[in-house]
């Protein structure tokens, strides 16, 4: 994947960048050659004045440093010298006039010479000095435009990241989107050029409800059809029973009944978890945790004690919550329908609740079979069974508990109890305005 | 007693009939909404089975029209459909209870006893009138402390009597309310069944009234 503001400013990096170096570099060979010619005439300058004002005495005013200073030498016509300024280094006589360069004392001077009929004059000055005076000129030239790079590259930066941040705040929307989202994305502070994928965007996301809508009508449909044909089943299978079916027969009858009833099971969860996706009706209502906790756990009772288990309930007296009642009821059955289901006889099953740090949290524990390590990650997938096969079950208990919870922002966390058989449980329920003083109950907690 | 289910689905619908026929009861089954209005209009049931989703007239249809005519007959409503809505829709037009699609049967029968036990407005599951007791449950009566098993027909008989202690039921009224369309009623047929209890019980349990029919004693206690 590319972002697009790091590939814009790779993009815009790397340019300013040849830019700004060519101009530079162009900068500095220009201003070197200019300079050069500037002090070539410096030279001529200097020699053509000397060499018609005789000057033996004048001191150098200016005081510049030894290597800057120039060799001035002057010889009269018979080749005698009659003035020499400078630094000491022996600048060979030449008779060619002009320009031109030698090398003396180590170094390489660039030399002017010019003459009259009385004097020749022969300025000299060092090639490094030159080129030291050329090259701060280039600089001078250059370095703004190096500077100018990073200053660009700072605005330009901000100002993509403004004009992206609109783009930013678009993919915060999408991020926090739940999949149930049913409201079209926002085009408040989208760029024009982004519009239309948002309208794309937006489009897909209809059509994808749509798709989504008719495959819940269609579980709905099949699932709401299927229950007469099994109640016809189930129907006949109770009249063949009420008949004295003896042996085999008998046998057979009872696991047919079984069929029917697992299926029935099916269909009933199918439709509660067809329910469960697609409504967000029921209002929020302020219940007691314990009250609700009570009355889930009662319709346990029958199947726990026909199973020898022991159901054991230490919910914290006086918590209430203001949250949609039905849902938690619904996410509570599932979780205890599993916990009862993967016990054996003999086993316990507890449910404990307790205020913690704003959150209702109620575990609920088992002593059953436990959950294969490698089959965690896929306990919420629909019809995924982590459970012994020789347990019945649909598949979609935790599928459902799950959307339930989702909807609601619950937490639901299950997993092995450490150190012991068994599964533990943990749904958070982080309680509704109704809860003014936790700490009133806390206290009360600790208290009870 | 005589049922009437008013259901479309063949299969249910045949195994249904066969389940109640063999708990004793005469099932007449309509299998659209207008005939099942009809039926419920002609005679005199002790249930009505009533399915939601019917061909011509829906269930509730069918419920709302008869309860506005003032029909008390006990109405169950029987559906795959388990959304709260259809529920206090259905129990709200005149319903007794609700049940949803698969069922046991022996959930039915419960629930239509207690139906039953409602519209006769009695707490007690088991009806008594003077030293007989019936159990609707099992068809098991209780004279003197000696339980008998009593046919589908013979308690069909001593329901519909024991219902309203006191009240005489004529033959034409005992034969509507036990024999179903399906079945051939013989001219004496009420009278061999009422010989039959009267043989068992004695014929104080069950009075003749010359020129009027039946009735049992009203319980004094």
């Amino acid at each position: 994947m590319t972002s697009l503001r790091q590939t814009l400013m790779t993009h815009i990096t790397v340019l300013l960048m040849i830019v700004g170096f060519a101009a530079a570099a162009t900068a500095y060979v220009f201003v070197k050659y200019e300079v050069n010619s500037f002090q070539d005439n410096a030279l001529q300058e200097v020699a053509l004045n000397a060499g018609l004002i005789y000057r033996h005495e004048i001191q150098p005013r200016i005081d510049a440093e030894l290597e800057d200073q120039l060799v001035v030498q002057i010889w009269d016509h018979d080749g005698k010298l009659l003035h020499r300024s400078g630094p000491h280094v022996d600048i060979p006589y030449r008779t060619d006039l002009g320009y031109f360069d030698v090398t003396a004392g180590g170094e390489n001077w660039r030399v002017f010479r010019a003459s009259d009929p009385q004097h020749a004059v022969q300025i000299s000055q060092r090639w490094s000095a030159r080129e030291e005076v050329a090259a701060y000129a280039a600089a001078g030239a250059a370095v703004p435009l190096i500077v100018a790079i990073p200053i660009a590259w700072l605005l330009i930066a901000w100002s993509v990241k403004r004009v992206l941040s609109g783009l930013g705040q678009l993919s915060t929307d999408i991020g926090e989107r739940s999949a149930d989202a049913r409201d079209a994305l926002s085009l408040t502070g989208v760029p024009v050029e982004i519009a239309p994928l948002v309208g794309a965007m937006n489009s897909l996301i209809e059509r994808h409800q749509l798709a989504l809508e008719t495959q819940r009508r269609f579980v709905s449909d099949a699932a709401h059809e299927l229950r007469t044909p099994l109640a016809a089943l189930q129907i006949q299978i109770d009249n063949l029973r009420a008949r004295d079916l003896t042996g085999d027969i008998g046998d057979i009858a009872i696991d047919l009944l079984a069929g029917i009833r697992r299926a029935g099971y099916l269909v009933n969860q199918l439709m509660t978890m067809v329910r469960a996706d697609a409504s967000m009706e029921g209002e929020t209502e302020t219940v007691d945790v314990r009250a609700l906790v009570s009355l889930v756990a009662s319709g346990f009772v029958p199947l726990a004690k026909a199973k020898g288990i022991e159901l054991s309930i230490n919910v914290d007296e006086d918590i209430p919550m203001t949250t949609r009642a039905s849902d938690v009821q619904l996410l509570l059955s599932n979780l205890l329908d599993n916990a009862v289901r993967y016990t054996d006889g003999g086993g316990l099953v507890s449910i404990h609740g307790k205020y913690l740090d704003g959150s209702v949290v109620i575990d609920i524990t088992d002593s059953g079979c436990g959950i294969p390590e490698a089959a965690l990650p896929y306990l919420y997938d629909r019809f995924f069974r982590a459970a012994p096969p020789d347990i019945e079950g649909t598949g979609l208990g935790l599928a459902i508990a799950k959307t339930a919870a989702d909807r609601n922002g619950f937490h639901i966390a299950i997993g092995n109890r450490p150190g012991c058989r068994g599964v533990k449980a943990t749904v958070r329920i982080p309680s509704g305005s109704a809860l003014a003083d936790p700490a009133n109950h806390m206290v009360r907690a600790e208290a009870a | 007693m005589r049922v009437l289910l008013i259901e479309d689905d063949a299969m249910f619908g045949k195994a249904l009939v066969r389940g109640l026929s063999d708990n004793g009861m005469s099932v007449d089954w309509t299998r659209n909404g207008i005939d099942g209005f009809a039926a419920l209009e002609r005679s005199d049931y002790a249930i009505a089975l009533i399915d939601i989703g019917l061909p011509k007239m829906s269930g509730l249809d069918v419920l709302k029209a008869r309860r506005q005519a003032g029909a008390k007959t006990p109405a169950l409503i029987i559906t795959a459909r388990d959304g709260v809505k259809d529920m206090v829709a259905g129990l709200d037009l005149g319903a007794d209870d609700y049940i949803v699609k698969p069922f046991e049967l022996p959930v039915l029968l419960a629930r239509m006893r207690a139906v039953m036990r409602r519209a006769g407005d009695r707490a007690l599951p088991i009806m008594t009138s003077g030293e007989i007791m019936l159990d609707p449950a099992t068809q098991i009566a209780t004279f003197r402390n000696v339980q008998h098993v009593l046919s589908g027909r013979e308690f069909s008989v001593l329901y519909a009597l024991m219902e309203r202690p006191g009240r005489i039921l004529s033959r034409a009224q005992i034969e509507s309310r036990i024999y179903g369309w399906g079945d051939e009623v013989q001219s004496n047929a009420v009278d061999v069944l009422i010989h039959g209890l009267r043989k068992k019980y004695g014929k104080d349990v069950v009075r003749n009234v010359r020129g009027a029919g039946w009735m049992v004693t009203k319980d004094l206690t």
